[in-house]
């Protein structure tokens, strides 16, 4: 089969069954990859019911049809499983070099089922797969791990790893790889500790066949070719995300002392070329990226090196707990890095913490004694260490904000930013319907990278509820994670403004498969339904109340800034998602209606 | 004195056209200039004077060339 590696792994950790299997043509044809072979193996394989830290529960990492070939920023995996932070489906996409390495080893997914007795990493160097002992690795940080495998395999190898916080279940420990990069949310990381597979290190030799090789390279040379002539080009890479930072802080969009409100005093301090200046050493980018969005930096208070940090660390771990020195953010996120947690989780927990505390829903003896206001660092710092070893009060917030709100009461249920059990992500939405929808909606919970649909609410005006913002978000849901079903970064579309029209003659050329970008779309939505239909089958009574706003958004106005004073109602929310829901051809409930399951071929997954 | 501003993609909709407008320099603000040129602020995600991102309360000297980049599509 064209512009695949060829197989499927499957790596049973009970047993130490290793298998591989032909990749089959009408999976790759109706699902084309990354997430969707994810989603497919995820809903047909884990039994209903599964415990996400059980046996049951399987990790499903899956590179694309363009990952590994000269397209623009083809180097992006994804980690699908049920996810032990919301219940329902989790998938998390990592950019680097481990994509492109696993289809040189002849792979495009590979299953991992079952728990090992002891701690085991999976060797891959081509058809040479085995579990080996990995006692000695067992309780180091996720990228000392990746630095001691590579020094003990070489350095050719690409390596994913788990950090303490994956080993302990933490419930959003991330997978982590090449130096900085994770698959950060829903808990893939808890899924591989629970599984007591540390790490996954991989060497493939082998190459990707294309159906029309000279076709293919011109289609990809027309693509780069635009990226490096795009007018955005340089100052995306001397920044990278972090160069928006001025843009929502002056939009009231930066999330600061737990959403409370969308401007902080001291985000300069935060901004891109502040962040040049003090700490970025070198860019660095993932696998055939021809615009390297990455910062690695030192920060010399802290005596360390840190990829980043990125836009939504320096919101989740800057603004939104109070911290206000870029040095200090870049250890928070080199801390979570090192013990393998994602960085938007555990700050969304550690400023529902702090907003707790100052409201005086707990206090010091809640929290072992540390003084969680907004803006101490050390609080800060500590949190994420204990988090990651579950000590003290780390674990209960090891459990995630809407457990932890839960446990403490008081209203803290009010104050937990989160959709689905996941923490809210890095764009306060006190008034911008388009983004709370996207949110509120996501197949994740809530997360930005779906829709990001902030400049929507911009451009058009942020008091209109109208169908149009439905009808934007549902375009996004469609066009975003195509990328992460074709295995590339969407970032050379989205920042650069390379037409994505492009992707669809290249994947043709390379997969020998006519299909326009109006195919890929129906095949993405076609993937955005099956994961709907997982959270119906999975979790109890889901519906449409599972897609509420969080009442930090409807409940609690603005405190300052641009939008001072607002906040979205409840029935504007509501409104909002019966748009969504009609556009979509769902159910009042939120349900795919029968009709639209028909039209793309999903009813045999039907729960109901 | 002219200071010149250079919009980048969908922001030449706010000129017309015009890919580089020379402004006279008179020691505006970036901010200034946006709002005499009909360009919303909030529709512009960076400048750039020589690559730099510069704040949007920065006064251009004579002869920069201030790129105004949009918001694209983020995270």
């Amino acid at each position: 089969m064209y512009g695949y590696g060829g197989k499927i792994l499957r790596v049973n950790l009970t047993t130490g069954a290793i298998t591989a299997f032909p990749t089959p043509e009408n999976l790759a044809r109706d699902f084309l990859g990354g997430r969707g072979f994810g989603i497919y193996y995820l809903y047909t394989e884990v039994p209903k019911g599964a415990d996400p830290l059980g046996p049951a529960n399987k990790l499903i990492a899956s590179s694309g049809p363009l990952s590994g070939t000269p397209v623009p920023g083809a180097g992006k995996m994804d980690w699908t499983c049920k996810s032990p932070l919301t219940g329902g489906y989790a998938s998390a996409s990592v950019g680097g070099m481990l994509t492109a390495e696993l289809k040189y080893a002849g792979y495009d997914s590979i299953i991992l089922e079952g728990q090992a007795e002891k701690p085991v990493y999976l060797f891959m160097e081509d058809d040479r797969v085995e579990l080996r002992d990995a006692s000695h690795l067992w309780g180091l940080g996720a990228i000392t791990t990746e630095v001691r495998l590579k020094q003990e395999l070489g350095e050719e190898f690409q390596i994913a790893t788990i950090g303490p916080g994956g080993e302990n279940l933490v419930r959003y420990a991330c997978i982590h790889h090449d130096f900085g990069r994770q698959a950060g949310r829903g808990g893939v990381g808890a899924v591989m500790g629970s599984k007591r597979l540390k790490a996954i290190a991989v060497r493939g030799t082998g190459g990707i066949q294309a159906a029309d090789p000279k076709g293919f390279y011109q289609a990809a040379r027309k693509m780069i070719k635009a990226c490096k002539e795009s007018e955005g080009l340089k100052a995306w890479q001397r920044y990278g995300t972090p160069m928006v930072v001025s843009w929502v802080q002056e939009v009231g969009a930066l999330p600061t002392r737990n959403f409370s409100t969308g401007a902080f005093e001291e985000a300069p301090n935060l901004y891109g070329e502040a962040m040049r200046q003090k700490i970025v050493i070198t860019d660095k980018g993932c696998f055939g990226c021809p615009s390297p969005c990455g910062k690695y930096s030192y920060t010399r208070r802290h005596g360390v090196y840190v990829e980043g940090p990125e836009y939504e660390t320096i919101g989740m771990l800057g603004s939104d707990v109070g911290l206000g020195d870029i040095e200090d953010v870049a250890y928070a996120n080199y801390l979570a890095d090192e013990l393998g947690v994602d960085t938007i989780s555990v700050g969304g927990v550690i400023a529902f913490t702090m907003d707790c505390f100052e409201r005086g829903i707990i206090g010091p003896q809640d929290v072992d004694g540390l003084d969680c206001r907004f803006g101490n660092r050390e609080a800060v710092f500590t949190l994420i260490q204990k988090i990651a070893r579950r000590e003290g009060v780390g674990n209960l917030l090891a459990e995630g904000s809407k457990r932890a709100a839960q446990a403490w009461g008081k209203g803290a249920e009010d104050l937990a930013v989160q959709v689905k059990g996941m923490e809210v992500s890095a764009y306060e939405c006190h008034r911008a319907p388009s983004m709370l929808l996207a949110y509120m909606t996501c197949d994740v919970g809530a997360h930005h990278n779906r829709a990001w649909a902030i400049t929507y609410d911009i451009q058009t005006g942020r008091d209109t509820i109208t169908p149009d913002k439905a009808a934007r978000v549902i375009f996004l849901q469609h066009i975003r994670p195509l990328f992460d079903a074709l295995g590339a970064c969407r970032l050379q579309w989205v920042e650069l403004g390379l037409d994505y029209n492009l992707y669809a003659p290249a994947l043709q050329a390379l997969t020998g498969v006519e299909r326009s970008t109006e195919d890929l779309l129906r095949i993405s939505e076609r993937i955005w339904n099956l994961t709907r239909l997982y959270w119906i089958r999975e979790v109890e009574g889901f519906g449409r109340a599972w897609d509420a706003p969080p009442p930090k958004f409807t409940k609690f106005p603005a405190e300052s800034g641009p939008t001072k004073g607002q906040l979205t109602t409840w029935e504007e929310a509501q409104s909002l998602l019966d748009m969504y829901y009609a556009q979509r051809g769902w159910d009042a409930n939120g349900f795919p209606t029968k009709a639209k399951l028909e039209e793309l071929g999903l009813t045999e997954f039907a729960p109901y | 004195m002219s200071i010149y501003v250079v919009p980048v993609g969908h922001l030449k909709e706010y000129t017309q056209g015009q890919e580089r407008i020379a402004v006279p320099a008179e020691g505006k603000t970036v901010r200034e200039i946006l709002e005499a040129l009909g360009i919303p602020s909030e529709v512009v995600a960076a400048v750039l004077i020589r690559d730099i991102l510069v704040p949007k309360d920065h006064v251009p000297q004579d002869g920069d060339e201030v790129k105004l980049l949009s918001v694209l599509g983020g995270g």
